[in-house]
């Protein structure tokens, strides 16, 4: 594979800019109380402000509930922004009717976690594949089957397989058909959503280089949600992470691993398990305390700061913005946000 | 890590489950054996469907028969536990030997607060009283790391987060001071975070009570922070067995080389990820010789497709079931 550059990161065209977020934010109203009369909000997403480049492979990752999912959907018009702006290639998808997004949305695509959940069991795969073209009105008539046709083969699935149903498939064959519908409309920005989380290692593997060969020869550009840190890192060049709704750290993938700046990044990565018994002997964990709060309720100033290791005075009160720091940005007080001083005690 | 005093607790010789299903035999297990010492970690790592889970359900007769039928020997002190009656059984589950499961909200019963489910076991397998039994609990949530223990022994399974509820699930399994705790998939639904603490709860306690633990699991990076052993099944057999580190520094076995080959590694971004072709063998339908045969890129003759190989010692520490001799370390991972 390439070498991963540890400045500027897309694989072509590394400056244009084709999806940009700001100030992104997804609530939900919740009822609550003993008679369900009160209302809360759900902050699922509370500000996310970043932007994907053509080419590049995002990563996004986060515990459950951290709203990485949210964003995904929200990206694509599928959620509704409660406030902030997504713009997709200079148009803008928030604020905008699902009939006006329709010809935006033909250049994006989503691929789910479950391929048993979002392939209709009752369709063949080959008619669940051709769904998004007839959606769209395009290779009409005769064409429709040679592009199924086209679609599977790209995947690595035999075009003989089109009128089998999804139950005659494995988890991963189930996935390859999945993405081939994602790609049925020849996207230019596809959101994956924990596509491998539901399968097994070996199968994996296979998915992962899949969409690493479909990256290469399409050119597209990938949302990766996952929560599997190996994998993302192995897949994106630059990764944000998120907690409770923010991102806390955003970096170049390489940069990202070997000096994780913001104290969730590193507590992230030192709990991932590494299969190689003599490095995790003598790994140090950092074991975060507690839970992680209610997206109801929470915390004031810095989300984090409840479960924090390195807290100190300015954390409950001001809430730190992404700020850069060396090749990073950094949502945290210990890299100078507020014009406090760096507590050294608590390095 | 490895300070456990040697003491076997569990002897498992051919162990063997089949099922009847509509279509034919279910070969699931398939003349499994193994040994478990006392304080000692033994993870079982396979894939879905390999037979990790019924090898470790039918230990201790959760196996149900019919559809199900179990052989073979599980030696657990003076007792075959195969051919024990449902109510010695009942007398080492729970007792002797704890198991907990990958969904806590499954395996707690939603109706029944924590300390009651708590205090059950305690109650029927050590008799103790009401108050013991509370004072018992209450220490049991304090050790798995429950704050304020005392004010949620009344509290329901939803009241608690995912890794709280496997705490309890912990708590419960170690109510009856067990011989041998079988985990798993314990973390296999948690966050990483989260998984972490579990792992670290989990082998704190088997150094402080010296049980031993059988670790099931998909996921060989959390073997190789745990286990002192490890075997990997597939297809119903342990393919390959050997200590931790003898296994990660030079697997043998075909099956073991593609797992270990096709992880994503964290801090090594640019490697290839190798993959193992093809799908598992239905269970209905095993392979004649080694199960592994379609898919192993290492085939040599018809001697894999007709004779089922047995574990070999490689003299490496290693014990292999593959008539493909590796090449020495340098070359064997690629």
């Amino acid at each position: 594979m390439s070498d991963v550059s540890s400045v500027s990161a897309g694989r072509r065209d590394a400056n244009k800019v084709l999806l940009e977020v700001d100030d992104l934010a997804v609530w939900f109203p919740v009822k609550s109380g003993p008679l369900r009369r009160e209302k809360e909000q759900l902050r699922a997403v509370d500000g996310l402000t970043f932007e994907v480049r053509s080419g590049e492979t995002l990563g996004l990752v986060g515990e459950s509930g951290c709203g990485k999912s949210t964003t995904g959907m929200a990206l694509l018009g599928l959620e509704k922004a409660t406030r902030g702006r997504v713009v997709f290639d200079g148009r803008e998808v928030t604020g905008t009717s699902r009939r006006q997004l329709r010809p935006l949305r033909r250049r994006m695509a989503m691929i789910f976690q479950d391929p048993y959940g979002s392939l209709n069991p009752r369709r063949t795969i080959g008619e669940s594949v051709a769904e998004p073209l007839a959606i769209h009105g395009l290779y009409k008539g005769g064409q429709r089957a040679g592009r199924v046709a086209e679609l599977l083969r790209l995947v690595g699935l035999s075009p003989d397989y089109r009128n089998r149903y999804p139950h005659e498939f494995s988890g991963g064959q189930r996935q390859r058909v999945g993405i081939a519908r994602a790609l049925a409309t020849e996207p230019d920005f596809v959101v994956c959503d924990e596509p491998i989380a539901s399968l097994d290692v070996s199968i994996q593997a296979q998915i992962l280089n899949l969409l690493d060969r479909l990256q290469r020869e399409l050119g597209l550009t990938y949302l990766f949600i996952a929560h599997d840190l190996s994998a993302v890192q192995h897949i994106a060049d630059r990764i944000a992470v998120m907690y409770l709704g923010r991102i806390v750290e955003l970096a170049d993938a390489k940069g990202l691993g070997e000096d994780p700046k913001h104290p969730y990044t590193r507590a992230l990565l030192s709990a991932v398990p590494l299969p190689d018994p003599k490095r995790e002997r003598q790994r140090k964990r950092i074991l975060l305390e507690g839970d992680l709060p209610s997206p109801l309720n929470p915390p004031t100033g810095c989300n984090f700061r409840t479960r924090c290791p390195d807290r100190f005075e300015p954390c409950p009160e001001i809430d730190p913005t992404l700020q850069k720091a060396d090749d990073h940005l950094v949502a945290c007080h210990l890299h100078g946000v507020v014009g406090e001083p760096v507590d050294a005690s608590a390095e | 890590m490895t300070g456990h005093n040697g003491q076997r607790v569990l002897e498992v010789h051919d162990l063997q489950v089949r099922f009847g299903t509509r279509r034919g035999a279910a070969h699931v297990v398939n003349g499994i054996s193994y040994t478990l010492d006392a304080g000692e970690t033994l993870a079982i790592v396979g894939e879905s469907g390999s037979g990790k889970s019924v090898s470790s359900l039918a230990l201790i007769g959760l196996v149900p028969q019919p559809p199900g039928r179990v052989t073979g020997t599980v030696r657990f002190g003076e007792r075959n536990l195969v051919t024990c009656s449902s109510e010695e059984l009942r007398h080492v589950r729970g007792n002797d030997i704890a198991m907990i499961f990958q969904d806590p909200m499954t395996s707690l019963n939603p109706v029944l607060t924590i300390g009651r489910q708590l205090t059950e076991g305690m109650q029927l397998h050590l008799q103790l009283d009401d108050r013991a039994a509370r004072r018992r609990a209450i220490e049991l949530l304090d050790r798995v790391g429950i704050p304020s223990p005392d004010r949620r022994l009344g509290d329901y399974p939803h009241q608690f987060s995912g890794g709280m509820r496997q705490r309890v699930m912990i708590a419960i399994g170690l109510a009856c001071d067990p011989v041998v705790l079988i985990a798993d998939e314990p973390t296999t639904a948690l966050d990483v975070t989260t998984q972490a603490q579990i792992v670290e709860l989990v082998d704190d306690l088997r150094r402080d009570t010296g049980m031993g633990v059988i670790w099931i699991t998909h996921d060989l990076g959390v073997v190789a922070g745990i286990a002192d052993r490890v075997a990997v099944m597939y297809a119903g057999q342990i393919v390959e067995t050997a200590q931790v580190d003898a296994l990660y520094e030079h697997p043998r076995h075909p099956y073991t080389q593609g797992l270990l080959g096709s992880l994503p590694v964290l801090g090594q971004p640019e490697r290839e990820l190798a993959t193992i072709p093809g799908l598992p063998p239905d269970p209905v339908h095993l392979p004649s010789g080694c199960p592994f045969w379609p898919r192993c890129p290492q085939r040599l003759d018809e001697r894999c497709e007709t004779e089922r190989p047995q574990l070999r010692d490689t003299g490496e520490g290693n014990l292999v079931a593959t008539f493909y001799e590796a090449k020495p370390a340098s070359e064997a991972v690629s």
